[in-house]
């Protein structure tokens, strides 16, 4: 270890008498880890449609009071709007998911498969309960999916979407208890609206809208939701999740073609909330985790502690992953027979650690959330961090790819942002391991989202206006940072393949 | 709290720990210059221009009560100069790296393609190609972060180079003028110091050992080659790019980074820019102040797509719209942040590294403190680091080159490990703080249309006064910069009051802009007292004719022409203690009512510390 030591200031006595004391440098740099925002978020209900000014702290607050606001009962009748008659006290009250207790208000918002419809059809009203496959629409009394219902059905070239990490091929991630991750994404009111109105859910007219004076450009207020679920059986564990019901369907090797349908206990493992505002027009990228999921890289091992993504003890001889970390599923991203079995655990750990004022404000804010509610399971959930645009730029119409980025924060040599859980193999793994096809980089939200295209059209359709300096040739219409939209249908009979 | 008693040294720091009667002197004379600073910026800019005065949302704490209340709002942004990436995403990242760290690519020979000059209104207001700046030794390090990298042997081409330390520093210019102006030893004892190794330190963990002499720092007329003298002190000027604070580059010969060097890295502009960014803007001007690109060219600061200056002014601007007045914490200054420091999956480390080995434990803190308190009590979010060193010691056998750290690889995009090759790779991890005091009045601010010249008749605007044998010494010093473009070492003086003991008279040098008449003649001047009339003590003498001059305007990022004239100012013995203003009007005009005096333009003093 080196044997410089720190200069210290050491100027307490002089500077006594002048109002100001001094705190003695400590033998180490250290990043402050008090957090600082100039709005605290609460545990209740608090306007929050944008942080006060543009820092990485007030971002983390923003995130914070959002993630309640969110996660609040939603009133009964009314999707997307949260019942402010329900007190801190009952925030995030642990249920058993057979209860079937209303849900929150992310919970219902629209999914998209409710919105992006085969045949450019029109959208499901918002918030409608989504009404199931045909292969799970018969559920039970007491079964009926409060959420889209999630598939795993296929050989693995299609049908994965659930399950599927974005930006990579067959990239489920597996837990310790043999599960995959189920993902589930959803958008708000304004969102939806904005689609309504100008038809977006038909691919067609997004070209139209794209390359008009207009411009397709999300109004703010936007909400997006990813959404990371994990059956757990282990009931003991349920305290610590917020717990739903839904309904799996799962190939049944017996029946090829024949999915089988069965009720799934599911928990909240991970989720992203991303915010079109007013100081983020580039998107706030706001992302939790619950605490259990992963250790960090680099972090002192804990044998004691119980990781759901990721086992101490694991052997290299008996793993199918040779214990590699974050290693993806199939050894060749293509071929699916290189995959490892859906069932077999992945070991999974973050590796851009958590900054040391947004932990401060995970330790804060869980504790407000123990002093509302000291059964709440929010207590068990922790922002892994927000990316924010600290140059702001409003996006002008007929704008292609890839879009400005904005300058994101944090930076890319400091790790960007990435959820261990929905972003698990952009992460890269252990220096020290080979890790097969596992891409090592530095990804973050951004390095995708500005590529976001509307759906493919008719006939070639492209947008002249640059946001990069030195991009004056035309490109892909961008769709505004949302890959959702390419999500979109043609009317039927229309060749939407360009 | 009422006001404060005073403004504190940059983090507090105590220079002078055993000699009280000079910190004593450092510091009442720092507070006094940040007052004139905080003064001048609540002013802004009255005279050629329309909606940039008078911005009382910020405000002098030391006539302002701050209440113990007000909060602490922390700007961060990054060290690494954004407008490398921004006004050249085409290159490479190593050859945008090897920009940051030396004005060349990788090539060692390539520098700065050329930029619009003026992107008021973005895109592009005016696309007259200009060479990229600030020109300067190391100017385009223009984020209020500058760094040296000190290799084994600056002959070898740099890729062959090994990478001994980095200092990284954002000391602002106008603290080393003012403790320069106390004790000019001192000044050198704290350059070997700080660039060298802390005390204990074995020899055998020394990379790099500097000696640094007051020979090496002294300000030399380049024409005859003798000592530029301070007409106050007696003593020597000093040389704010002198061999050990000057460049990119260093060995244990020269260069070095002590504080900062590039012409917009200093306070005074900074805590300017703070106060032009209160402003409200009306939004029927074409904007809104959630787009920083809008609001920096309305409002007329900073440079656009740097990382600090369009969000420090868009978050000032943001804060004092909740009604909020503002003004820099104490102490206020430009501060480093530790770095968070990527993960340890992403660094690797030559297999002779201690085992566990971290990037953190070759970063260390050469000047500056882990944390203050605010206006509670309570500690800041903020450190306050003024100069920080990366290197690993030389006993333990490898050097910071030999350490990799990923990043994507833009061909491939993939993580690739690239070795350290200079600052720019810590640069990128390393923030820069300002902390900002906020608290509530009534009524909330006005909104005000953009800023825009004023029309004629506008009177002449006082831009800079320097005793005249500095500003001679300074503009006849050439400064060589990557992009050959005509530099003096004037445009790295630093804008702070001349003083004078009563008694005395001192020949100075103002630098202003031309009234709208465009005349070549003097203006009238008058120095003016701090209850607002003429001060009777000091008499103006000997004016010269202007003649124009070409440079940054300390604070400027760019040069450009404005004129200088010369004269004596002769102070009467019976003069008290006391900071003037200037009054610049027209050639023979008097103007009702007469333009406002700019705050803190000469200093009334006596000599309480003798330099021999």
């Amino acid at each position: 270890m080196p044997r410089f030591s720190v200069i210290s200031a050491g100027v307490t006595t002089v500077m006594a008498g002048l109002g100001l004391a001094l705190i003695a440098a400590s033998a180490q740099a250290a990043t402050p880890t008090n957090y600082n925002c100039l709005t605290a978020p609460q545990v209740k209900l608090v306007d929050n449609t944008d942080p006060v000014f543009a820092s990485q702290d007030n971002f983390n607050c923003f995130a914070w009071q959002a993630f309640i606001n969110l996660t609040w009962d939603a009133k009964p009748g009314n999707p997307g709007v949260p019942d402010a008659s329900v007190p801190p006290s009952a925030y995030g009250k642990p249920v058993r998911p057979e209860e079937r207790e209303r849900p929150t208000v992310w919970e219902t918002f629209s999914s998209k498969d409710a919105v992006f419809k085969p045949d450019a059809a029109p959208p499901d009203p918002f918030g409608a309960p989504p009404s199931g496959s045909e292969h799970c629409r018969g559920t039970q009394p007491g079964e009926v999916p409060l959420f889209a219902i999630t598939k795993l059905v296929g050989d693995g070239s299609k049908g994965l979407s659930n399950i599927s990490q974005a930006g990579i091929k067959f990239g489920w991630v597996t837990a310790q208890n043999g599960q995959p991750t189920y993902y589930d994404v959803r958008l708000n009111k304004v969102e939806y609206d904005y689609i309504v109105s100008n038809k977006l859910y038909d691919a067609v007219q997004q070209g139209k809208l794209a390359t008009s004076s207009q411009g397709l450009l999300l109004p703010q207020g936007v909400v997006e939701i990813k959404a990371a679920w994990l059956e757990i059986k282990d009931k003991s564990l349920w305290p610590r999740y917020r717990m739903i019901r839904t309904v799996i369907e799962e190939e049944d090797p017996a029946n090829p073609g024949r999915p089988k349908c069965r009720v799934a206990d599911m928990g909240l493992v991970a989720i992203h909330m991303i915010h079109k505002t007013a100081l983020a027009q580039q998107f706030a990228w706001t992302t939790f985790e619950q605490i259990d999921n992963q250790p960090t890289f680099g972090d002192a091992a804990d044998a004691t502690r119980h990781f759901t993504y990721f086992n101490p003890g694991c052997d290299p001889a008996k793993d199918p992953y040779k214990c590699q970390i974050n290693a993806a599923p199939c050894t060749a991203p293509n071929d699916p027979k290189t995959c490892r079995p859906l069932s077999a655990p992945n070991q999974v750990e973050k590796i851009i650690p958590m900054p040391p004022a947004t932990k401060s404000l995970n330790d804060d804010m869980q504790t407000k959330i123990k002093a509302a509610n000291g059964n709440s399971v929010y207590q068990y959930y922790q922002l892994v961090d927000t990316l924010w645009p600290s140059d702001n730029t409003t996006i002008p119409a007929g704008a292609r790819t890839p879009l400005y980025d904005g300058n994101p924060q944090p930076p890319l040599g400091q790790g960007g942002l990435l959820n261990p859980l929905i972003e698990t193999y952009f992460q890269g793994g252990d220096p020290n391991q080979t890790g097969g096809n596992n891409p090592r980089g530095f990804l973050s939200c951004q390095s995708c989202h500005v590529l976001a295209p509307i759906a493919k059209q008719p006939q070639v359709t492209q947008c002249t206006v640059g946001t990069i300096r030195g991009q004056s040739d035309p490109g892909n219409c961008a769709s505004d940072y949302s890959f959702l939209f390419s999500n979109a249908t043609c009317p039927k009979g229309t060749d939407c393949s360009k | 709290m009422p006001t404060w008693p005073s403004f504190l040294t940059p983090a507090g720091i105590v220079d002078f720990p055993d000699q009280l009667d000079k910190q004593a002197a450092l510091s009442a004379l720092w507070s006094q210059r940040v007052s004139g600073f905080t003064d001048q910026a609540i002013l802004g800019g009255p005279w050629q221009s329309l909606y940039s005065a008078n911005q009382n949302f910020y405000v002098n704490p030391l006539y302002t009560d701050i209440p113990t209340s007000a909060a602490v709002a922390n700007i961060q942004w990054a060290g690494f100069p954004r407008r490398i990436t921004y006004y050249f995403p085409n290159y490479s990242l190593l050859d945008q790296r090897s920009l940051a760290n030396t004005g060349y690519k990788i090539d060692g020979v390539t520098t700065f393609g050329q930029i619009p000059k003026n992107t008021c209104p973005p895109p592009v207001g005016d696309s007259t190609p200009v060479a990229f700046g600030p020109y300067g030794p190391r100017g385009w390090q223009d984020e209020y972060c500058e760094w040296s990298t000190s290799y084994d042997d600056l002959s070898k081409p740099v890729a062959e180079r090994k990478v001994l330390r980095i200092d990284f520093v954002c000391e602002n210019p106008e603290y080393w003028n003012s403790l320069w102006a106390i004790d000019p030893q001192r000044a050198v004892d704290i350059y070997n110091s700080a660039l060298n190794y802390p005390d204990g330190t074995p020899e055998d963990d020394k990379n790099v050992q500097k000696v640094v002499t007051l020979d090496d720092l002294v300000l030399k007329d380049p024409k005859t080659g003798a000592t530029v003298i301070d007409p106050f002190t007696g003593g020597p000027t000093y040389d704010p790019l002198n061999k050990f604070n000057s460049g990119p580059e260093a060995d244990p010969t020269t260069g070095g980074a002590m504080h900062l060097t590039a012409t917009p890295n200093t306070l005074q502009t900074e805590l300017g820019l703070a106060a032009g960014a209160t402003v409200q803007r009306q939004a029927n001007s074409g904007g809104n102040n959630t787009n920083t690109d809008w609001l920096i060219c309305c409002s007329q600061y900073g440079q656009l797509h740097r990382n600090s200056d369009p969000h420090i002014g868009q978050s000032v601007n943001l804060v004092v719209q909740r009604s909020l007045k503002v003004s820099l914490a104490n102490p206020p200054g430009l501060y480093l942040q530790a770095p968070v420091w990527p993960s340890e999956a992403w660094v690797k480390f030559p297999p002779n590294a201690p085992a566990g080995a971290k990037l953190q434990d070759y970063f260390r803190v050469a000047r500056g403190t882990e944390q203050m308190n605010g206006p509670d009590g309570q500690p800041m979010a903020s450190n306050f680091y003024l100069h920080c060193v990366m290197e690993v010691p030389k006993s333990q056998g490898f050097c910071l080159s030999d350490i990799e750290i990923m990043a994507t690889d833009p061909a491939t995009g993939f993580g690739t490990f690239y070795p350290i090759s200079g600052g720019a790779q810590i640069a990128e991890l390393l923030k820069v703080q300002i902390n900002a005091v906020a608290f509530p009045v009534q009524p909330g601010p006005q909104q005000f249309p953009c800023v825009t010249t004023a029309p004629s008749p506008y009177p002449p605007q006082p831009l800079q006064m320097l005793y005249a044998d500095q500003w001679n010494a300074a503009n006849a010093t050439v400064i060589p910069n990557v992009v050959n473009q005509p530099m003096t070492l004037a445009s790295n003086t630093v804008i702070v009051p001349p003083r004078v003991e009563p008694g005395r008279s001192v020949d100075l040098v103002l630098t202003f802009n031309p009234d709208s008449s465009g005349s070549t003649a003097a203006p009238s001047m008058a120095f003016v007292a701090p209850d607002g009339t003429i001060s009777s003590d000091v008499t103006i003498s000997n004016v010269r004719h202007p003649y124009t001059v070409t440079y940054a305007v300390p604070g400027n990022s760019y040069p450009s022409s404005c004129s200088a004239v010369s004269f004596t100012a002769q102070v009467s013995r019976q003069a008290q203690p006391a900071v003037l203003g200037l009054r610049l009007t027209s050639p023979g005009m008097t103007a009702d009512p007469p333009p406002p005096p700019i705050p803190a333009f000469l200093t009334i003093a006596p000599l309480t510390i003798a330099i021999a």
